[in-house]
Order: C-alpha cells, then sequence, then structure tokens
C-alpha cells in the first residue's frame, strides 16, 4: 500500500493578479493527522479545494491514493474522502438527517442505519430532524463533521472544524479528530488555532503567502527549531537572574509567566542548580522548556498574524 | 453506462430535495388554477360550446399551457440550480464526488420529469372538467369542435409541449451558471422571454425584413412547434420558414439549435468554473 495519500508537484493557482498557491510541492503520509497551518490568505482553502476538484490549478499537479489528478477519475477517488471546506453548507429547509441521506445517497455509498450513528457521534442525536436552518453555528459544523464521515472514508480534510463551537464542544471535537486519525485513515486538519493543531496533529505543513515554508513532524520541527530552553522558579528570581545573566554558559535569561527561563540544555540544569545554591538561592521549581508552535510558528512566518 | 447511470441516481435523489420544497407544489397549484380558470371561462361564457372528446378537452389544456410554460420552466430550472448557489451546497455535492455534469444533467431531468408531470396533472385534470362540463352545460353536438384529434396526436401535442420547454430550461440553466445566481437567473431567463414576445416580436412586425429576423427567435420558433393542429391540420403561426419547410418542422429544428446551444454553453461554463468563495460561487 502506498505510504503517502496526497502528494503535490509544484501546485499552482492564479486568480488574475494574486498568486494564491505558488508552485507548492507536498507529501500527506497515509494514517496521520496532518495540519495545515497558515495566516489568512495562505492558500490553505484554495490548496484544499483544488485537491477536491473545486478548483482548477493553473499550474502543477498532484496524486490522490496514488492516482494522478489529470488522468480524470478524480470523482471516484473523492468518493474515499470526507471534507468539510469552509462554513458547514447545506440544504437549509431539510433537516440535518435528510441532509445526510441525500449526500449518502448521491455518493452511493453506505447504509442509512449510519445516518443515526452518525448523529449520535456527532452530538446531534436528538436534533437529527430539525431543519439546518434552525441549528447554531455550532451545530453546523458538527452536523458537517457528520456529513465528512459519510461512508467511513479513508481521508478527512477538516477546514476549521471548531469554528463557532463552545470551548466544551471544540474539546470534544478535537478527541473525535484524534480518534479518527490512525491506522488506515489519514485526516488533514486546517486550523487558525495552534494549540489546537498542536495537540491533535502528528504533522504539519506551514504555508504562507501560497508558498510552503516548513513541514514535518510536530515534535522534531519544534526540536529542530528549537532552543533548548528550562524554565524554573527560585527563592529569590532577582538574583538568580543575575547570576544566570553571569554564567558564560548560559545563552539567554527571559521571564516568562513569573518563571525565568534560560537558554541551557535540559542536561546541564545541574549546574544551574549548584551555580545558584553556592549563591544561596534555592530552586522551587525546575522542568525543561519546549518551544510551543506558536512560537515556532511566529518565528518562520516571521510573525505573521494567523 | 456508467455516466446515465449516475445521472439516474443523482436525478432520483433531486427529486428527494425537490419534493420538500415548496416551488413544485406552488407552480401546480398555479397551473391547475389558472387552466381551470380558462377552461371554466371558456366553457361557460362562449354561446357555442361544443362537444368535445376527451383528447380535444386535454389538447385545449395543453394548449393553455404554452402560454405560460416558458415561465413554469424558467422558475422551476432557476430554482433547482440557482439554490445550490444561493446556499453554497454545490461544494459539499461536488466534494462527495457527483461530477460536474452528471449533476448539471440531473438538474435538466429532473426539471423535465416534473414538467411532465404537471403537464399529466393537468391533463387528467382538464380530462374531467371536461366530463363535468358536458353534463352540466348545454352542449350543441353539431357545432365544430376543436378538431378531430386522435389520442396519437394528443401524444404527439404531449411530446411537443415538453420539448417545446426544454430551450426555456436550458436558457435559464445556462444564465443561473453565467450569474451564480439563482433571482439575477430568473429574471434574466423571463426578462428575454418577455422582451422577445412582448417588445422584439411588435417592434419587428412594422419593418419589412423583420420576417426573416422573426423566423430566428426562439419564441416564434417554440410557438410553431407547440401549435394545436387545428381543422385544417398544421399550424400557422406565421413565421416565414426556411426552404420552404413546414412551420412545425422549422420550429422543431430552431428549437433543437437553441437547446444544444444553451445546454452546451451552461456545460463548458460550469465544468470550467471554479467552487471558490464563501458561497462557492
Amino acid at each position: 500500500m502506498d505510504d503517502t495519500v496526497i502528494q503535490t508537484d509544484g501546485l499552482t493557482k492564479r486568480y488574475g493578479r494574486v498568486l494564491a498557491v505558488d508552485g507548492l510541492s507536498l507529501n500527506v503520509p497515509r494514517g496521520r493527522i496532518f495540519g495545515l497551518l497558515g495566516p489568512n490568505g495562505s492558500g490553505k482553502t484554495t490548496l484544499m479545494s483544488m485537491l477536491l476538484g473545486l478548483v482548477r490549478p493553473t499550474d502543477g499537479s498532484f496524486t490522490l491514493f496514488g492516482q494522478p489528478s489529470e488522468k480524470g477519475g478524480l470523482d471516484r477517488q473523492l468518493h474515499r474522502i470526507g471534507a468539510l471546506i469552509e462554513t458547514p453548507s447545506f440544504y437549509p429547509y431539510m433537516s440535518g438527517r435528510n441532509n445526510l441521506a441525500y449526500f449518502q445517497g448521491i455518493s452511493g455509498q453506505g447504509d442509512p442505519a449510519e445516518l443515526d450513528l452518525l448523529l449520535e457521534q456527532v452530538g446531534l442525536g436528538g436534533r437529527g430532524g430539525d431543519k439546518f436552518q434552525t441549528y447554531s453555528l455550532g451545530m453546523k459544523q458538527r452536523l458537517g463533521l457528520a456529513y465528512t464521515l459519510l461512508g467511513d472514508p479513508e481521508l478527512l480534510v477538516l477546514d476549521e472544524p471548531t469554528n463557532g463551537m463552545d470551548p466544551a464542544g471544540m474539546a470534544e471535537v478535537r478527541e473525535l479528530i484524534r480518534g479518527l486519525g490512525g491506522e488506515n485513515r489519514t485526516v488533514i486538519l486546517s486550523s487558525h488555532l495552534l494549540n489546537e493543531v498542536e495537540q491533535v496533529c502528528d504533522s504539519v505543513a506551514i504555508l504562507s503567502h501560497g508558498r510552503l515554508i516548513a513541514q514535518g513532524d510536530v515534535a522534531e520541527l519544534l526540536q529542530e527549531r528549537g532552543q533548548p530552553q528550562v524554565r524554573l522558579r527560585t527563592t529569590d528570581d532577582r538574583k538568580a537572574w543575575e547570576i544566570l545573566n553571569a554564567l558564560a554558559w548560559v545563552e539567554s535569561v527571559s521571564a516568562d509567566n513569573g518563571y525565568l527561563v534560560a537558554g541551557v540544555p535540559p542536561d546541564r540544569s545541574w549546574e544551574i542548580t549548584a551555580a545558584l545554591s553556592r549563591n544561596e538561592v534555592y530552586v522551587s521549581e525546575m522542568t525543561p522548556a519546549q518551544m510551543s508552535l506558536e512560537q515556532y510558528f511566529l518565528d518562520v512566518t516571521e510573525g505573521e498574524v494567523i | 453506462m456508467a455516466m446515465a447511470m449516475q445521472v439516474a441516481l443523482l436525478t432520483r435523489w433531486e427529486w428527494f430535495k425537490l419534493r420538500r420544497r415548496w416551488v413544485p407544489w406552488i407552480v401546480l397549484g398555479f397551473v391547475l388554477v389558472i387552466v381551470q380558470l380558462i377552461f371554466w371561462l371558456v366553457a361557460t361564457l362562449s354561446d357555442d360550446v361544443s362537444y368535445q372528446s376527451p383528447a380535444e378537452n386535454i389538447a385545449n389544456g395543453l394548449g393553455f399551457s404554452a402560454f405560460f410554460g416558458p415561465f413554469i420552466a424558467v422558475i422551476l430550472a432557476a430554482a433547482v440550480l440557482g439554490g445550490e448557489y444561493g446556499w453554497g451546497t454545490l461544494r459539499p455535492v461536488l466534494s462527495k464526488g457527483a461530477g460536474r455534469w452528471p449533476f448539471l444533467f440531473s438538474k435538466v431531468a429532473v426539471v423535465v420529469l416534473v414538467t411532465v408531470s404537471i403537464l399529466i396533472i393537468l391533463s387528467i385534470t382538464v380530462m374531467i372538467s371536461g366530463f363535468i362540463a358536458e353534463a352540466v352545460l348545454t352542449a350543441d353536438p353539431q357545432a365544430e369542435g376543436y378538431g378531430a384529434i386522435s389520442w396519437v396526436d394528443l401524444l404527439a401535442l404531449f411530446g411537443r409541449m415538453v420539448y417545446g420547454f426544454v430551450p426555456y430550461i436550458m436558457l435559464a440553466l445556462f444564465l443561473v451558471v453565467l450569474t451564480a445566481s439563482n433571482g439575477v437567473g430568473i429574471g434574466l431567463s423571463l426578462g428575454y422571454y418577455i422582451a422577445e414576445s412582448v417588445i422584439l416580436v411588435p417592434i419587428l412586425a412594422i419593418f419589412d425584413w423583420s420576417d426573416q429576423v422573426f423566423a430566428y427567435l426562439l419564441g416564434p420558433n417554440v410557438n410553431a412547434w407547440q401549435s394545436v393542429p387545428g381543422n385544417g391540420g398544421d399550424p400557422a403561426s406565421g413565421i416565414a420558414t426556411i426552404g420552404g419547410m413546414s412551420e412545425m418542422a422549422h420550429g422543431a429544428i430552431f428549437v433543437t439549435i437553441y437547446t444544444v446551444a444553451l445546454a452546451a454553453g451552461a456545460v463548458a461554463l460550469f465544468l470550467r468554473r471554479d467552487i471558490a468563495g464563501a458561497k462557492g460561487g
């Protein structure tokens, strides 16, 4: 079985003078939860729309499940995908359940009994018979998720799936997405919420101005880019700051949320303890500090607003 | 074969959606009320209420529908496709692998099927009204009827009525795809119909050369094609036919040309257009 679900090669989309996606070459490995990050207008939605055949690429090509898009048959591949792009749009005069029945019907896949299970799974069990136009944005997102899960697809493409949800709903949906990835199913998650991506995704790709600027496993990216640091609290942080600043092997010292953050590899933390205690400053708490995805993102995009 | 199966599948599910909307039921109600009003008006006000066979009554009813048929075809066609743009549902439909041209053709199929159904219901109700009129009104069996129409003639007329509405369906679909809007599509389609039949034709009648232009317009050709045969057999809609062909044959050719051209335009646009933006238009 091919280990790559999606492979793009120089994929480009131009709208008049605007270059929405610029020669993007990207691999999405099978069985991963893959985060797509980027500021507004970075080309995330255009990229996903091209992969779904909604938008025609200006240049470049891609393969879906190993099948080239140009050879036709994209519609057949789409039966293996559940995708929700931008805000969930369904027929307002039909119930949530009838909307799902329609989309199940046109895809020619799945069992009608699946519909009630899906509505339960996304937390709409009691509202499946209500018209879509009566749903709140959070409920529409939930119906959108149920729609993507129709026919048990191999690939899920989710664009801001927690948009409009309350915090409890967001946590519930994150948990659901985490449970969906793995084994034979791949999830592509586009989100503005960096902590959401960090919590849920195994791998990420970061886009800026339509270009791919970083791709890889979340942990590896943060490790590669991040300067080793330790976070500590002491009996006298002011004095500790002065002591640590005076040490040549400490690369940096900063304050963050009531902690001191020292640019030191965690395996040298005992030396910090020793240096501080010699000056009668004692450590009350010390942990290795990892760069957050947010810090990483701001670093590689040079502070673009997400 | 696979494509035909896909169109059939999508058509079935188009009906699933359409029957849950108000549009087809309002159109059906409107048609029945208008045709019954005309029928009873003619039957009661005419001094020469003639005895007519059920086939002749139905032919009359179909003849009435020729006046408002284009309106119905345009409203139905624009509603079934325009709604997708308005609600932003093209994106989830096409993301499920429906296929662009099977989806568009399923729209045409469901509008044609609904039009056929409406005409069948109209025919049945007019036939029933005919029986009632015969029983309650004074009929003169000697009076000249609408014409001797057999059931075979009636079937042919029914087919011509439906086929004559197809270019209006295509016109509405083309304009909805072009403008990505339900309302604008309906407005432009009806605007074209009204401009052609109410404004252009009377203006053209002023000029000597107008016969040549008149023969190429959609409305006059549809009229020629859909005309209910009179006693003389062939209809007389007044278009200057090309090459001495009959008016009906001329109408058939131009109805087909308009249908193919508008369908080709709609398909070409629909296949090429990006589904982008908030509503996917």
